[in-house]
């Protein structure tokens, strides 16, 4: 009877509040960088051996499919780079009490969607200068 | 259990103290890329193999070694219970993480001695 | 008021389902468990659930309601969204109804060794604390076991017998941040390895749900730096 008891855990009805989202997509982000990693070597492999791998490179990263790939590693990093810091700075007991942990999360969200915006904007400046 | 080398507190340090590294090289590299026109061949590889930089992308490659290695066991052991999976999955990880390190590495030094 | 509640018999049924029901003339201001109470009173008398004291101090009728960990005692309807669904703590064997077995829980209470540990012979009277050393306890000793912030946390459900969990490592700090505790080594020694508290992640749910304000967060925290003091 013991070993057939159910155990409630519906993960789609047990609310996640935002730092545990934030807690959750800081892992999801470091899993994608992760996975990215053998791509970033081989890139940064083409890039140094000769101006035509070079040129290989640029050809790669402006495929139209790569654009979105570029989007997604860049959340990535933008995400997992400042969720980072909150949780560096929640471990020196900064934004650990409850009153904080929301606008903590907040922040960073706030500092993720600034630097997309701000990467976006210099990105399609180069491209058209 | 040999694979989660180093236990608790020791990986939970080495996770912060590569973490702050990696901002530092982070905001450096950014610095870097708005500062100067690095996204040319020529002006790149200037960049990457002046001795400074490439120590400091040496140094961010061991960080990020250890970083996304205890980052990723950490994953493991939460999700993967089954004791022989989750020592094939590890052992995949260190297998990855270090053929990726050695690359790296090898494209790193490639230049120096040529 | 509509209720949307889990039901599981293990006499009768093969799995839990959720059952509706309804109540009327709740006046504002009223805690969900006298709403609970109502309905085994006029609609169901087989609804189980855990309650004693019904004032947010012993802790027994901790349950998720509408997706949150909380005391239903100290719940008011008022705040909270219909059809209210009630479901047991999150991640821990269902027995009936809304009651789950703590087995578990209390298995790692038990582990970090909750009282105090003092070699030297006992003095006549009492072991005194300064009033500062007294104040290290405040937001440790307050905890009433009700079981809502561990349910509530991921690494306890993906690792329920290896992750000791919020309310235990809350205790654990209790009794390394007591200046009459004799086993501080000893104790920060049994924490160490990749599960016991390392599982912890900062995810902070914990300091969300617990009803009496509590932080095992910041406490987890403190034991880790001491750690890595004593370890330097």
């Amino acid at each position: 009877m013991t070993d057939q008891r159910p155990v409630y855990l519906n993960l789609f009805k047990i609310r996640l509040p935002l730092p545990g989202i934030i807690s959750f997509a800081h892992r999801i982000t470091g899993v994608i960088l992760f996975i990215s990693l053998p791509f970033a070597v081989y890139l940064l492999e083409l890039s140094v051996e000769s101006e035509q791998s070079f040129e290989k490179a640029q050809q790669i990263l402006n495929q139209p499919v790569m654009l979105f790939v570029q989007i997604l590693l860049l959340w990535s990093l933008a995400h997992h780079f400042f969720a980072g810091i909150r949780f560096l700075l929640i471990d020196a007991e900064i934004g650990v009490e409850k009153s904080q942990a929301h606008l903590g999360s907040w922040l960073v969200l706030v500092a993720e969607a600034l630097t997309l915006f701000v990467i976006t904007i210099l990105m399609t400046a180069g491209v058209s200068s | 259990m040999s694979l989660y080398v180093l236990e608790g507190l020791r990986p939970w340090g080495i996770q912060r103290v590569s973490a702050v590294y990696i901002v530092v090289f982070i905001l450096y590299v950014s610095y870097s890329l708005l500062s100067s026109d690095v996204l040319a061949y020529e002006s790149w590889n200037a960049w990457l193999y002046h001795p400074f930089n490439t120590t400091m992308v040496g140094i961010f490659v061991i960080a990020l070694l250890f970083h996304a290695w205890i980052g990723m066991r950490d994953v493991v052991l939460d999700y993967v219970h089954n004791i022989m999976l989750r020592i094939f999955i590890l052992a995949l990880l260190v297998g990855v993480l270090i053929g990726c390190g050695l690359w790296v590495f090898r494209i790193l030094l490639l230049s120096v001695v040529s | 008021m509509k209720f949307k509640i889990y039901r599981y018999n293990p006499e009768k049924d093969a799995k839990p389902y959720v059952q509706e029901y309804q109540l009327e003339n709740i006046e504002s201001g009223t805690m969900l468990l006298a709403a609970l109470l109502r309905i085994k009173d006029e609609l169901d008398e087989t609804l189980s659930f855990r309650r004693s004291c019904g004032e947010g101090v012993c802790g027994s009728d901790g349950m998720n309601i509408n997706g949150t960990n909380g005391l239903a005692c100290i719940t008011s309807l008022d705040n909270l969204k219909q059809p209210i669904e009630i479901k047991p703590l999150p991640g821990l064997p269902v027995i009936r109804d809304l009651i789950i077995d703590m087995d578990q829980f209390y298995k790692q209470y038990r582990a970090v060794k909750p009282y105090l540990i003092v070699n030297d012979p006992m003095p006549e009277v009492e072991l005194l604390q300064t009033p500062e050393q007294r104040e290290q306890l405040d937001g440790l000793y307050e905890c009433v076991l009700c079981a809502c912030c561990s349910t509530a946390c991921p690494s306890f459900w993906w690792n329920p017998d290896k992750f000791l969990g919020p309310a235990a490592l809350l205790q654990a700090s209790r009794f390394i941040e007591d200046s009459r505790d004799q086993a501080f080594e000893k104790r920060l020694e049994e924490l160490e390895g990749p599960f016991k508290l390392f599982r912890c992640h900062t995810i902070m749910n914990c300091v969300q749900v617990c009803p009496k304000g509590l932080n095992p967060t910041k406490a987890i925290g403190r034991i880790k730096a001491k750690m890595v003091a004593r370890s330097l």
